[in-house]
């Protein structure tokens, strides 16, 4: 009787593992996680949209569903807002209700504290999260996440990618003004170890406080037009001003005000980024063109890391025919990953902290001006990895 | 890196166009010049240069040599060019931003890659008329027919699929995963294998047109370079 159960158990399982995978319908649910942002900024042109970042995963669900036109994959993205105070049991209470409708993946733009409530909820349900939103280095290092992915470039890698632009520019005295925001610190810390790892010198730093000051005054014009001259005035010789102002509350008034004539770099004038709206280049046309067709404006960075991030899911879900976050997630750390994302090269992940390898663009603001890394940083691995932590340095130790 | 892919770009641009028009003419679709270059290759001199529409990409000759089509991408057409003239003597309706084409081995039918638009559409070449239309994978772009005519394969570059087309019924019979940003694909002249090219793979896919299947995957390694760099 027993033998005879085992044989029908075996006759069972032979018969599953022959089912065609290919005809299998699969549905992939993605849920996008998010904070309001300030809708102001600065430059009025540069003001972020209200779709900033959903609008690249909406453009990926489409790309994905093309492609899963024939294979009978569908992939759906639903956009869930989070408030930007929210508490680690709000957090996890989106992500179970997500859960509970069958979302497996969940792309989050998100700051750090509530990106890791957001993951360690995702955990217990077996939930992929990938962060398209957080620079911090944390996030990659010592709070890293096993069920969690960037899409997003760190601030390390952000810096460096400047860095060696500038020190093959040779522009190796740098002169670092900093906002007063922590965001701000932790984007100068970077920019200092980028200084430090390429050869650079920080010849001297000024902090530019935040004091609430109007960004937009009837008078504002004529006021910055003599305070910036004033507040770079007797700074040590310098080839080049490095802002750091993730904040954007300063970095924009710099470029053609300050007191010695020198270019600006960092939060302004010549900026790192993941993407540029005037990135052309190797095939990136397309890309523009059917995003600015859909949405009719211009692709931003978060746009980008939104996009990257679903099609990650889809070619992982194309590739393993299936849905499943755990084999997906195996298949992107594996060497036979790629994502061809208009970037010149194949993106894949460092395997120590799922950090999505990638190029970095430094636009001026109107035109890409070059992308890093430079020729001649070299690395034995991949000379991606010469951009932020390297696998040697880092703190992240998956579980 | 940057050296290789302008070498790829040059290797589309020579496989995309027949010198056999007149016995030593090539035609060369410039992209950024809104122009067609004509070249006698007996002398290496330029002869004539054609204006055309915006951004001229694809480009390939009719059977009997007497008409040079190129696609103009940011016109949305195709425009024919008179051998004999050097002018543009008229279009064909693609759809959005066409990119490359082929035309089927009796000389009647032509096939287009839109890029802009997930299309492939189908051209009457005598008669200057859209027979229709085949959705296809995210970008299209690489163009192979067999040499019997009978099935069409066209490359999505972001859907990373060889499509494979019935002529007849205008029909997605098959969908072939290969590497990532599928360009180029073209049959062995005896139909018995279909070879594609991946540009960022970094690949070569040989499928066999029958089983639809690839069989052999060439990668082209370069001692001391790293996979991403080749």
């Amino acid at each position: 009787m027993n033998a005879l159960i085992r044989a029908l158990c075996l006759l069972v399982v032979t018969l599953l593992s022959h089912t065609p995978a290919l005809a299998e319908r699969i549905d992939v649910m993605i849920g996008y996680l998010r904070v309001p942002r300030p809708v102001t900024a600065i430059s009025l042109v540069e003001a972020p949209s209200r779709n900033d970042g959903l609008a690249g995963a909406q453009l990926a669900i489409d790309d994905n569903n093309t492609t899963g036109r024939f294979l009978d994959h569908h992939y759906s993205v639903e956009d869930v807002r989070l408030r930007d105070d929210a508490d680690p049991a709000a957090v996890a209470a989106a992500v179970t209700a997500l859960a509970d409708k069958g979302v497996k993946f969940v792309v989050a733009d998100l700051p750090a504290p509530i990106l890791l409530a957001a993951a360690d909820a995702a955990q217990s349900r077996g939930i992929l999260l990938f962060n398209a939103g957080a620079p911090d280095e944390n996030l990659r290092e010592q709070d890293c996440r096993a069920n969690v992915i960037h899409t997003a470039p760190s601030r390390a890698m952000l810096a460096d990618a400047l860095g060696q632009y500038l020190v093959w520019k040779t522009w190796r005295q740098w002169f670092l003004v900093i906002g007063s925001h922590e965001a701000d610190r932790l984007w100068a810390d970077a920019l200092r170890r980028a200084a430090q790892r390429f050869g650079a010198k920080i010849v001297g730093e000024k902090v530019f406080e935040d004091t609430g000051g109007a960004r937009r005054t009837d008078s504002g014009l004529a006021q910055i037009q003599r305070q910036i001259p004033v507040f770079t005035q007797g700074f040590p010789a310098h080839d080049v001003l490095v802002a750091a102002d993730e904040s954007d509350v300063f970095a924009p008034y710099l470029p053609f005000r300050t007191w010695s004539a020198r270019p600006v770099a960092g939060s302004a004038g010549l900026v790192p980024a993941s993407w540029h709206g005037s990135h052309d280049q190797w095939g990136a046309i397309q890309l523009q063109n059917r995003f600015a067709g859909k949405f009719g404006r211009r692709m931003s960075a978060r746009d980008m890391q939104a996009w990257s991030a679903v099609r990650i899911i889809g070619e992982g879900a194309t590739r393993t025919r299936t849905g499943d976050p755990a084999k997906i997630r195996e298949f992107v750390r594996s060497p036979t990953f790629s994502l061809a994302a208009f970037k010149g090269q194949r993106l894949t992940l460092r395997d120590w902290n799922q950090q999505l390898r990638q190029p970095i663009l430094l636009a001026d603001g109107r035109v890409v001006v070059s992308v890093s890394p430079q020729e001649g940083f070299l690395h034995a691995a991949s000379e991606l990895d010469t951009l932020g932590y390297d696998r040697p340095e880092t703190k992240c130790s998956l579980k | 890196m940057r050296r290789l892919a302008a070498g790829f770009l040059a290797l589309s641009m020579l496989l995309g166009f027949d010198a056999v028009a007149e016995a030593g003419t090539a035609y060369v679709s410039n992209e950024r010049g809104n122009t067609v270059t004509v070249i006698d290759t007996a002398t290496f001199t330029v002869t004539s240069t054609i204006k055309v529409g915006q951004r001229p990409r694809g480009i390939g000759v009719s059977k009997d040599g007497k008409f040079v089509y190129v696609a103009v991408g940011d016109d949305d057409t195709i425009e024919i060019i008179d051998t004999k003239t050097r002018e543009v003597v008229g279009s064909l309706p693609s759809g959005p931003d066409p990119e490359l084409f082929v035309i089927s081995p009796d000389g009647k039918t032509m096939y287009v890659a839109n890029e802009d638009d997930n299309t492939v559409t189908i051209i009457d070449l005598t008669e200057r008329k859209m027979l229709g239309d085949v959705q296809v994978g995210v970008e299209p772009e690489g163009m192979g027919i067999s040499p019997d005519g009978a099935i069409l394969v066209n490359t999505s570059e972001t859907s990373n699929m060889a499509h494979f087309i019935d002529a007849k019924t205008h029909q997605i019979v098959a969908n072939v995963l290969v590497d990532s940003r599928p360009r180029f694909a073209e049959f062995k002249s005896d139909g018995s294998e279909l070879w594609v090219s991946a540009e960022i793979g970094g690949t070569v896919s040989i499928i066999d047109p029958k089983r639809r299947e690839v069989v052999k995957r060439v990668e082209f390694p370069i001692p001391g370079l790293r996979a991403e760099a080749i």
